[in-house]
């Protein structure tokens, strides 16, 4: 479809013509004139769609199955119902770790591996020192070794890798005042600011799992990706894992709107010596898109209270540990009354010492 | 327990003091504010009530806000490559300008009364 270009006087709305004596575009409405360059920077960005465009290409291995499947433990013998997706788990009977290798060969085996370097014993510990510090936890919830299941965890994650090119404009405003005998006056400077830039970005990790929550899975970043080595099914060993059930393609959606944020602030950024910038429209586009199947290390920690699970993760790399807490309503209270008693005595003697003074 | 006792305590001193002002204060009148210095001293105090109530509240969400779930990520300037990122354009043209114009508040039209 052709492009319709509409010429409005940026200042009060009113249809603008060119000016042949001025050389210039001028509204009949207000007077202002604007030059051919400037109109043709705002037509050019009224007309940009504003949206994120991407090439990732297609993963090898891209597809999703369900159902579940049987297997029969080599150690004792029971038969081990689990999901289709699932790469390796342990016998229900016997405890005797299973890898599944069928879900991470050939086309399924994932790129890259980065190996625990935490065990069940540092993650029990970094729970008890996440609990520290946090003074509306119910004394029960933190004496009371309430851990239900602690799992070592390989979660499968997408990771995004790509050149950005992105463009922005922004409506900036200047302002001086000055004064006569009579009046103050007040000179706002309206500009038109636009920025174009480009950044690499690597390895952007978005978990594959749709049985992880979203939140746990982004909150555990960063992972360091200098130990990540080729996958060997001999790492999954005592581990719980499944195969990604969320394909490459819709999990790149998370990885542009991050990649969008990212530009957009960096070319905020670069916007200085103004008193108010507002951003007009911009646009994203990311190229040379290439994707990485990973499994990365998750400790995993399950914790019952009043009939509540609450849930832990840490990453079984570097011990970050992230989680929900629950709240005392009656140390809430407490905390509330001493905090709003000492304000209130604060201010009154402040208010008294500034009586005295005067 | 005995944060409860300070927490009393310190609310009865607060109280005590009031009373003892306004009751020392009762009879006497401020002209320029039009009202007796009892009635302004129990105005303060609950403007200082209300102000400490704000802080307790503030106080109690920030304790509050390390138990929430954490959050989705947004951003990935964690995995910028180094200093890979390079500013390739940059305009800044002037649209136009906008001017406003006040009377200056002079003595004669300021709305103070003489003394």
């Amino acid at each position: 479809m052709d492009k319709v270009l509409d010429y409005k006087c940026p200042c009060c709305g009113a249809a603008i013509a060119f000016d042949p004596r001025a050389q210039e575009l001028k509204c009949a409405s207000c007077g202002n004139t604007y030059s051919v360059e400037l109109m043709s920077e705002l037509c050019d960005e009224a007309n940009s769609d504003g949206k994120t465009t991407s090439d990732w290409g297609t993963y090898k291995c891209d597809g999703r199955a369900s159902g579940t499947v049987t297997y029969s433990c080599r150690f004792c013998g029971a038969e081990i119902e689990c999901d289709v997706n699932t790469v390796a788990t342990e016998c229900v009977y016997c405890g005797n770790p299973i890898v599944i290798s069928d879900t991470v060969s050939g086309m399924n085996s994932p790129d890259v591996i980065l190996p625990f370097k935490l065990d069940r014993e540092s993650a029990k510990t970094a729970l008890i020192n996440y609990y520290n510090g946090k003074k509306l936890l119910p004394d029960e919830f933190k004496s009371e070794n309430n851990i239900e299941r602690i799992r070592g965890v390989y979660v499968p994650y997408w990771l995004y890798n790509c050149h950005s090119h992105a463009n922005a404009t922004y409506d900036a405003t200047r302002v001086h005042s000055w004064h006569d005998s009579r009046y103050n006056y007040v000179r706002t400077d309206h500009f038109l600011v636009s920025r174009t830039g480009g950044a690499d970005f690597a390895d952007i990790p978005v978990d594959a799992s749709s049985k992880m929550p979203d939140n746990y899975m982004d909150a555990l970043e960063p992972f360091d990706f200098s130990g990540a080595v080729p996958f060997r099914d001999g790492y999954m060993a005592g581990y719980v894992a499944d195969r990604y059930d969320v394909d490459s393609l819709s999990g790149s959606s998370r990885a542009e709107l991050r990649i969008e944020n990212t530009m957009n602030s960096l070319l905020r950024d670069t916007v200085h010596g103004y008193v108010s910038v507002v951003k007009r429209r911009g646009s994203v586009q990311n190229s040379n898109g290439t994707v990485r199947y990973a499994f990365l290390p998750v400790w995993i920690l399950n914790t019952r209270y009043k009939d509540k699970t609450y849930l832990f993760a840490m990453n079984g790399q570097t011990g970050k540990m992230v989680g929900e807490l629950p709240v005392d309503k009656g140390k809430a209270a407490k905390f509330f009354a001493i905090a709003a008693a000492v304000s209130m005595a604060v201010i009154n003697v402040i208010a008294l010492l500034a009586l005295l003074v005067r | 327990m005995k944060i409860k006792i300070i927490v009393s305590l310190i609310m009865a001193i607060t109280l005590v003091t009031c009373l003892s002002a306004c009751v020392c204060a009762a009879d006497q009148y401020d002209p320029v504010r039009q009202d007796s210095v009892a009635v302004q001293i129990v105005k303060t105090e609950l403007i200082i009530l209300a102000i400490s109530c704000v802080i307790g509240l503030l106080v109690i969400l920030a304790m509050k806000s390390k138990h929430a779930p954490p959050k989705q990520n947004t951003t990935a300037g964690g995995n910028l490559k180094g200093k890979s990122f390079v500013l390739l354009s940059h305009r800044d043209m002037f649209m136009y300008s906008t001017t406003t114009r006040t009377p200056r508040q002079t003595q004669q039209n300021s709305g103070r009364r003489p003394r």
